[in-house]
């Protein structure tokens, strides 16, 4: 399963930070954006790596 | 996005879109053996680079397919979009009337190699959500029960946070932000491996709280503590022992999961 997450930040300081449209809050939003593979079986998930 | 992209990521390599950085992680999970039954990701990802590195590695894919997408079945052309209108059989031609929204079509959109497609509306849902997925022999409830496995990994970031704090970490280098997600990554394999059946990643801690409070020694109490006026001190994990027998199955749980990755 290949899925990216929104990581809210405050300020533009962070390296990597970027405006980004959040679908959860309906915005763009200071976040980083890593794409994250995981591995789920139905019932549990897990993350197996990540990449920003 | 606002602003226009610099040419070179934050670490000084050349930048890479989402659907690149996808790319190179299917890559590297094929070159470490990694063998999925069947690769699942969102509508963004759907795209012809991520379908021909999937068909090269002959891995069964699923996706959400965007409404806009031009599919073509039996020479009829039509868009999941106007799906709704043209399955009505009594306003449409023959010709060019799409399958019923009931079952799972089979399309063949360029460069993507035969796939089956299906319609699903939720109640909450505005418009019509069209999952697909590469194999034609999935029937409509197979391709929507995988599908919906990927509300998983939602729940997952979602557990991430509120748990452990996956957006807390101030620093502001990307190799302290990168080590933050790293470890709470590996943090959050606790609580998925110590889930009871009926219960969700989320119930966890405050079971094995209670567990500890329960199992206390006399005198320790959540909250209390053996000085008067002193700072309360909480009572989260039990006795010394049994954090570390907690570390030993953490440890053992890590391992189970990546040998079952692997």
């Amino acid at each position: 399963m290949i899925d990216d997450a929104t990581l809210e930040k405050v300020g533009e300081k962070p390296e990597g930070i970027a405006w980004l449209h959040s679908s959860t809050l309906g915005k763009e939003v200071l976040a980083l954006n890593p794409v994250v593979p995981g591995w789920t079986d139905g019932e549990v998930y897990i993350p197996v790596s990540f990449w920003f | 996005m606002k602003g226009k992209p610099s040419g070179e990521a934050f670490d000084c390599t050349d930048f890479k879109t989402k659907t690149e950085l996808a790319v190179d992680l299917l890559t590297w999970a094929r070159q470490r053996g990694f063998g999925p039954t069947a690769v699942l990701f969102d509508a963004f990802y759907l795209s012809g680079t991520v379908v021909q590195i999937l068909r090269k590695a002959d891995r069964p894919w699923l996706g959400r397919i965007k409404g806009n997408r031009n599919l073509k079945r039996n020479r009829k052309k039509f868009k999941p979009q106007d799906w709704p209108r043209l399955a009505w059989p009594s306003k449409v031609r023959r010709k060019t009337r799409a399958p019923r929204l009931s079952r799972s079509a089979a399309a063949a959109p360029h460069g993507w190699g035969p796939v089956s497609v299906i319609a699903v509306r939720h109640h909450r849902d505005a418009e019509l959500r069209c999952p697909v997925g590469s194999n034609t022999a999935w029937a409509r409830g197979r391709i929507e029960a995988r599908y919906g496995h990927r509300l998983k990994s939602e729940t997952g970031f979602r557990r991430t946070s509120s748990l452990l704090g996956l957006h807390d970490c101030q620093c502001r280098s990307s190799r302290a932000q990168e080590n933050h997600v790293a470890l709470v990554s590996s943090a959050y394999q606790f609580p998925t491996r110590q889930c009871h059946r009926d219960e969700s990643t989320g119930e966890v801690p405050k079971r094995l709280n209670a567990h500890a409070v329960v199992n206390a020694p006399a005198g320790h109490s959540e909250g209390s503590s053996g000085r008067e006026g002193a700072k309360s001190e909480t009572w989260g994990w039990g006795r010394r022992e049994d954090f570390r027998q907690r570390c030993v199955t953490l440890e053992q749980d890590i391992r189970y999961c990546a040998k079952h990755i692997s």
